[in-house]
């Protein structure tokens, strides 16, 4: 029989159930970093062990990039001004012990000409369990992202709007591609304009982590109520670097 | 019920907005006017708000540091304003702190009334974890000197502070015990070293008297040593007075102590002490602290003649305890207790004070207080005069302004009347202006008055100083904080009058400047006590002003009036105030301390961050920069050095040089204080040959190596992971790379032949390996040789005689094998692995007759209302290859016929009903490798 091993990558938001009880987290989870290139830079993570069992990882780091729309985890090198391939880590691997935590550090220089904007510093596990019965490996990573000027845009898909009805909610849609050459943490708003011009709704929406060249949907709903008549919804995202982006549909409301 | 319907929409594309910028602080607001605003929302609500009002003003309210966008609608579109939201302005900290810089602090002032100038001079530097202090307190007597000199130090001391040590030249304020050395300023050396503390030294009266040296010097030295266990800390200690001037309070001797703390957290300390020398003395000290309880208690006993520097501290017995506690939300209950015996040359006295105090919040403004207090001073073998207090008051207190009445009956010893306090006080506050009002009346109360030494001025003096004593309470206050004048003989005792009429009022104002460049108080009491036989009225006010010239320049001046009449005696006067006091953020360069910055710049090719001998090289030519203003190359060594660099944090930074990729070691910035050291290191960024191995089915090859080879002759080697790939990495250059073809597992071979690449450094070089699978099916077939042909590959061998045969390098997949011989076939279905594989099969010619003449059957007479279906095979002109596809089809299990229509011989099974039934057969006779039509 030929075992299969699978392995996870967990994100701080969500664990799979272990066989061991309690869990694993890195800190930071994100690093975002301004630079220039040559220069480098030395973050320490750290990697605490909540469970109570001990778990070894490898050290490795990832270049993320955008293909086709989808950010995907490129093995270091493997990229012209490869970041990843700079990484240089305290250790090459840890074991943490039930309870414990450990750090380690890892320093990257931007080469003269990067080829992505963001890596993931890996943990990547290297002890097996049984997970849903079958031989598992957890691994964990804060992604580490890199500006290295203010060409920070987007561009977006026109905006789509669903207007209240009886059996659902106002929503809104669209796409938003990051057309910029660095990543951005793109905050956003929704915010509805009565026939007056007056502001009579508001709605935070979620922010999300961009790297060039990355689309992310936008979807959200409105569950308050509107009075009949004419409106115009308006979605704003905060680019940072004094840039936002601002689609806008009308819709009437019966 | 209420009915939506989707309705037709415009859609109105999205625009990319370079905002204009506006900046506020967190709490504050700025608005703003954009033409035609309809509307305005913030993308971060936690950073800034933003309403909008008519006329297109938009107000934006400051939350939170950070920033933010605003889009403002309009009829015209949208307007996007990047808000920077600024921190609130700071405590003003000079910004040299921050950054280690030394600073440095001048203040001069003349003062009128003791006709002195006294000079100051601070100075604090920081290194790290080590803070330095240097204090000089100079005063210049214009008017009066002191033996020879004109000019006295009354306080100047050099301190070094790190985690676990603090050394102090010169004077140092000791506070070590009730016991033995309290709150006293002794000039010598202190050391406080973890666990260890040193005193050794003199204290006098008075620091002023000479430039460095005082008449009356009081030598002492001390050592103790404080040992932790658990929760108690031990701590033995030995004191040695060794002066006993004439006409003072100090008493030479030893002193050998034992103190005993007990810590709880935060919550409870408990300290004990018991001293011996002529004679036993004893302290205990206990607080306690939760969020409804703080207590204070402290008790001390000393014998007159235990020795002493006869300054700050006391002989007798002296206890106090302070308790305060919130018993419920709106009820807090405040209760002190002081005891004072004390017996010094002249002066001997005994007091007692007791005090319980209620407050109950009727309302958040409004609370009501009652209580009782109580009091016994006892002078000499005097009789002891005892006053009860029962007061009751309300007050008021909002932000701006408060105001409190209370009245207090008394019911004194000394007679048999009943006396009272009216106290008004009121507070008010508005911008800059702040002011503060108390007048308060007295019938029939004690009053107290300190019978002073003939010492001409110091009555006054001390009124100045706010050191007066009215009440049993202030007497004990006195005793408490201001030992030194009894010790002295400044205060022979206390007497006690019955003042049948005292009316007291004060007031203090303050007002500050917007800017806070200026600030104006006024301080004023005015005392009129009308006794039996005479009236005493005294007057004090003070009036100060601070400025604020420049940043780090401050001038003040105050004027202060004062009169008091008693009988037909009057003493008034005044005296000016006036100084400048400047603070230097950073030293003049002459006293400050420059120093060098270095370090080494290293090829660090194991990636350890560390400089070693061993395993790096140094790199010359590297440019390394401090603070992004000067710049230096690194020597052959690897060393840089910045010199004569001042004192502070400083930012050296390392560029990788653009001539050959590489990245850092080590952080390639460092902040550090001068003179330090930071090292980089550098690792040339390796060329990287990425591929994989393979096999012909494209299965990743795990476990085989590829070596590679410089031009240098430098050898390296990579083993394929589970999916077959493999990295190489290392200096750029030519590379020829080969598989070592022993290490593919067993069943698979290597054709191809080295290959020479060129790799440069940072540009990844995908190489691809293709290996070959072994894949073989042989086999045999019966009775001997016969032509063997393997489909869909179209190869065909010969059996030998044997009628063994083979197939050799095979891709996957299902093949079928067919032997003929004689017109008979034989054949095997094989379905061949992307794995390596050696497979074997057999086929054997089945036995059958002569072929007969081949049954045509001749079309059967069928009803022309039913027409039957067949599924036909072939069609031949020749019979023999008619009969060979029966036989075939007999074979497989399934009767078919030949049938002659015309100058064709048809095979084919059947009749059936229907076509659906047809295609059935047509089915089973394909999978049997069959082809076959549906005819009627």
């Amino acid at each position: 029989m030929i075992y299969k091993f699978i392995m996870i990558l967990l994100t701080l938001a969500s664990l799979p159930a272990f066989a061991a009880s309690g869990s694993l987290s890195v800190s930071p989870a994100v690093v975002m970093l301004q630079g220039t290139p040559g220069q480098s830079t030395t973050q320490t993570l750290t990697i605490v062990n909540s469970s109570d069992q001990p778990f070894s990882f490898d050290l490795k780091a990832e270049d993320a990039v955008a293909r086709n729309g989808n950010r995907v985890y490129v093995k270091a090198g493997e990229l012209a001004g490869s970041i990843a391939a700079t990484a240089v880590f305290s250790r090459k691997s840890v074991t943490v012990a039930p309870g414990e935590r450990t750090n380690v550090t890892i320093t990257v220089t931007i080469p003269p000409k990067p080829a992505s904007r963001a890596i993931i510093a890996l943990f990547h596990g290297t002890t097996r369990m049984k997970s849903a019965g079958m031989n598992a490996t957890a691994s964990l990573g804060t992604l580490m992202t890199f500006a290295l000027s203010d060409n920070a845009t987007a561009t977006a898909t026109p905006l789509s709007v669903r207007p209240p009805s009886r059996t659902a909610n106002l929503s809104v849609s669209q796409q938003l591609v990051n057309s910029g050459s660095e990543p951005v943490l793109a905050r956003g708003v929704l915010a509805i304009i009565n026939p007056g011009g007056t502001l009579v709704a508001k709605q935070a929406l979620p922010a999300r982590r961009v790297l060039p060249g990355e689309t992310f949907a936008v979807n959200a709903e409105y569950g308050g109520e509107l009075a009949a008549g004419h409106y115009r919804a308006f979605v704003t995202y905060d680019l940072q670097n004094s840039k936002s982006i601002t689609s806008s549909a009308e819709f009437d409301v019966r | 019920m209420k009915r939506f319907a989707a309705a037709a929409f415009a859609i109105l594309f999205a625009r990319i907005a370079c905002a204009e910028s506006v900046t506020v602080r967190v709490a504050e607001t700025v608005t703003i006017e954009i033409a035609g605003t309809t509307a305005a929302y913030a993308v971060d609500p936690a950073i800034a708000d933003v309403t909008t009002a008519s006329g297109g003003r938009v107000t934006i309210t400051g939350r939170s540091a950070g920033t933010t966008q605003i889009i403002a609608i309009t009829a015209g579109g949208t307007r996007a304003y990047l808000v920077t939201i600024a921190p609130p302005v700071a405590q003003r900290l000079p910004a040299a702190l921050a950054t280690n810089a030394p600073i440095a602090r001048a203040d001069v002032r003349y003062a009128g009334g003791a006709h002195q100038i006294q000079s100051a001079f601070d100075v604090f530097t920081t290194d790290g974890e080590r803070r330095s202090q240097f204090h000089l307190l100079n005063v210049h007597y214009l008017a009066d000197s002191f033996g020879r000199s004109t000019n006295a130090i009354p306080s100047i001391y050099y301190r070094t502070t790190s985690a676990h040590r603090e050394l102090t030249l010169f004077d140092d304020i000791i506070d070590l015990s009730p016991l033995t050395v309290r709150s006293t300023q002794v000039r010598g050396v202190h050391l406080l070293d973890g666990p260890l503390e040193l005193h050794a030294g003199y204290a006098a009266s008075t620091m002023y008297e000479d430039l460095f040296l005082p008449a009356d010097k009081r030598w002492m030295a001390s050592a103790g040593y404080g040992i932790d266990r658990g929760h108690f800390r031990w701590i033995p200690s030995a004191y040695a007075f060794l002066s006993e001037p004439r006409g003072t309070a100090a008493k030479r001797g030893a002193v050998a102590s034992l103190a005993a703390e007990y810590r709880d957290g935060d919550t409870l300390l408990a300290r004990g002490e018991m001293a011996a020398s002529r004679g036993v003395a004893g302290s205990g000290e206990v607080r306690y602290q939760t969020e409804r309880d703080q207590l204070r208690g402290r008790l001390f006993y000393k014998p007159n003649d235990f020795p002493t520097l006869g300054l700050s501290d006391l002989p007798g017995v002296h206890g106090e305890i302070d308790w305060n506690r919130r018993a419920t939300q709106r009820l807090s209950v405040d209760s002190y207790a002081t005891f004072d015996r004390t017996k010094i040359a002249a002066f001997d006295q005994s007091v007692a004070v007791s005090n319980v105090a209620m407050r109950y919040a009727l309302t958040p403004h409004v609370s009501v207080l009652t209580g009782a207090d109580s009091s016994v001073v006892r002078s000499g073998t005097n009789a002891s005069i005892r006053t009860i207090g029962i007061p009751a008051g309300v007050a008021y207190d909002a932000q701006r302004f408060g105001a409190a009445a209370s009245y207090r009956l008394l019911d004194n010893s000394q007679t048999s009347r009943l006396g009272d306090t009216l106290r008004l006080s009121g507070r008010a506050g508005s911008g800059g202006f702040t002011v503060n009002a108390w007048v308060e009346r007295q019938r029939r109360a004690p009053s107290l008055d300190l019978i002073f030494h003939d010492t001409p001025g110091l009555e006054l003096a001390l009124l100045r100083l706010g050191i007066t004593v009215r009440t049993p309470e202030d007497l004990a206050r006195v005793l408490r904080d201001n030992a030194a004048l009894i010790n002295l003989g400044y205060i022979d005792g206390v007497t006690v009058n019955l003042t049948p009429r005292r009316v007291q009022s004060g007031i203090d104002a303050a007002f500050n400047s917007a800017d806070t460049r200026n600030q104006l108080r006024l301080h004023a009491v005015v005392d009129r006590s009308e006794g039996v036989a005479s009236t005493q009225n005294s007057m004090l006010a003070t009036l100060s002003y601070t400025r604020r010239l420049m940043v780090s320049t401050d001038i003040y001046a105050s004027y202060s009036r004062w009169r008091t009449s008693f009988a037909l005696r009057t003493v008034d006067g005044s005296a000016v105030e006036a100084g400048v006091r400047h603070r230097f953020d950073g030293l003049p360069q002459f006293l400050q301390r420059a120093g060098t910055i270095e370090g080494v710049v290293f090829l660090d090719p194991q990636q350890r961050g560390v400089a070693d001998p061993t395993t790096t090289t140094p790199l010359e030519g590297i440019v390394v920069m401090l603070d992004d203003t000067r710049s230096t190359r690194t020597e052959k060594t690897g060393a840089y050095a910045f010199r004569d660099v001042p004192p502070g944090r400083h930012r050296v930074s390392a560029k990788a040089g653009a001539s050959k990729p590489a990245y850092f070691t080590t952080p390639s910035t460092a902040e550090l204080n001068a003179p330090g050291r930071a090292d980089f290191g550098l690792v040339w960024s390796p060329a990287r040959i990425i591929g994989r191995v393979a096999s012909d089915a494209n299965l990743g090859i795990a476990g085989a190596v590829i070596n590679a080879r410089t031009t240098k002759g430098a050898d390296m080697s990579a083993t394929t992971d589970s999916e077959g790939g493999f990295v190489l990495a290392g200096p750029a250059g030519e590379y020829t790379i080969d598989l070592a073809a022993e290490s593919l597992p067993a069943g698979y071979v290597f054709r191809g032949a080295k290959r020479v690449v060129n790799a440069p450094a940072d540009q990844p070089l995908t190489v691809a390996f293709q290996v070959e699978a072994l894949r073989s099916v042989s086999g045999t077939v019966s009775g001997g040789p016969a032509e063997i042909r393997i489909e869909p590959l179209g190869l065909t061998v010969t059996s030998d005689t044997a009628g063994g045969f083979v197939f050799r390098s095979l891709p996957p997949g299902t093949f079928t094998i067919t032997a003929r011989r004689g017109g008979r076939v034989a054949s095997s279905t094989v379905t061949v692995p992307v794995e390596p594989a050696v497979l074997n099969t057999s086929l054997t010619f089945a036995e059958t007759a002569p072929p007969a003449a081949a049954a045509v059957v001749a079309p059967q007479n069928v009803p022309a209302a039913v027409r039957a279906f067949f599924v036909q095979l072939g069609a031949f002109s020749e019979a023999r290859n008619a009969e060979q596809l029966v036989e075939r089809i007999a074979r497989t299990g399934t009767r078919a016929e030949s049938t002659k229509t015309g100058q064709l011989i048809l095979v084919r099974v059947g009749p059936y009903p229907s076509r659906a039934e047809a295609a059935k057969t047509i089915a089973q006779l394909r999978q049997k490798g069959f082809d076959a039509i549906v005819t009627r």
